[in-house]
């Protein structure tokens, strides 16, 4: 195995994406190979890093107001045109009498 | 993660309990928003994200089938969702040649561990500033797929799903972008950053 096949299946290795016996074959040259072991190494710090990165943002509660809001519209709207339109008018009541 | 809580919830927000699916708002709403966030860059675009995906899955909940989560069901519509308007904004500054260039010089390009640097620490705003500069710069299709497998930790598989792509094509896409990130912080540490620690 070349220092290139390393390179290539680097990020199956650290998905656990790869069988057993390629893994090992890595684990060895890795073992014995400076440049593979830096590889390893600094894609692993690339990948922690960026996820310790993206701890999490509180949602602003302007924001989940809005959200609830925009729903509650459309809960409105689904409600009257269920309560008020002729059957053929909508299509939920469309359903309701095939049903019938 | 699906939970039976979350499953009664569905079930009785299909059946136009509206107290149903705002709970499931209550639960689910920060990881969307982060998502959106991770995915568009910023606060404003997340929260318009985040009402668009949840009208979205209100107006659609029939078609929810329960193959899985309803989180992940919610995570592939605000995908799609950021995708399309990342698409039309095209504002990026890295091209998918530059992300491959990477990739080819990975293979040539003698790369040393900065992992031992002092420089490379937590606390250093610099380098956070500098990684997130590079995560803005990833042309969309890599940037969703880095942001979904390594930053919000779905495996290979879900992505797949989530984004209507080959497997192969995910981890080809993950690979790729986390080689870039990989020397855009090596590029960092050989400009000579050796102890800066904390600030920002
Ligand atoms: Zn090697």
């Amino acid at each position: 195995m070349k220092c290139e096949d390393i390179c290539r299946l680097i990020s199956e290795y650290l998905d656990d994406g790869l069988d057993l016996e390629l893994r090992g074959i890595m684990r060895e040259h890795i073992n014995l190979c400076e440049r593979c072991s830096a590889l390893l190494k600094t894609m692993k710090e690339t990948i922690s890093f960026t996820r310790r990165m993206s701890e999490t943002e509180k949602v602003p509660d302007a924001v989940i107001n809005r959200v609830y809001c925009e729903i509650h519209i459309r809960y409105e709207r689904r409600i009257k045109s269920e309560t008020f339109a002729p059957p053929e008018a909508s299509k939920y009541n469309k359903k309701k009498e095939k049903r019938r | 993660m699906e939970s039976r809580q979350e499953t009664q919830l569905v079930e009785k927000a299909r059946k136009g309990d509206i107290g149903a699916f705002e709970e499931l708002i209550r639960m689910t709403g920060g990881r969307i928003y982060n998502l959106g966030f991770k995915l568009l860059r910023n606060k404003e675009d997340a929260s318009d994200l985040m009402q668009e995906t949840y009208i979205k899955a209100y107006e659609h909940i029939d078609s929810f089938r329960g193959n899985s989560a309803f989180s992940t069901w919610l995570y592939r519509i605000a995908t799609n969702l950021a995708l399309m308007k990342m698409r039309r904004e095209k504002n990026q500054k890295v091209s998918t040649d530059e992300i491959k260039e990477a990739y080819d010089n990975s293979m040539v390009k003698e790369m040393p561990d900065w992992t031992h640097n002092p420089a490379y620490h937590f606390k250093n705003q610099e380098l956070k500033d500098l990684l997130n500069r590079a995560i803005d710069s990833l042309p969309s299709k890599y940037r969703s797929v880095f942001v979904l497998h390594d930053m919000e930790g779905f495996p290979v598989s879900e992505v797949a799903d989530m984004l209507s792509l080959s497997e192969p094509a995910v981890k080809t896409r993950s690979h790729r972008s986390r080689l870039f990130l990989r020397e855009r912080l090596a590029d960092y540490f050989k400009q000579g950053h050796k102890a800066q620690v904390g600030g920002g």
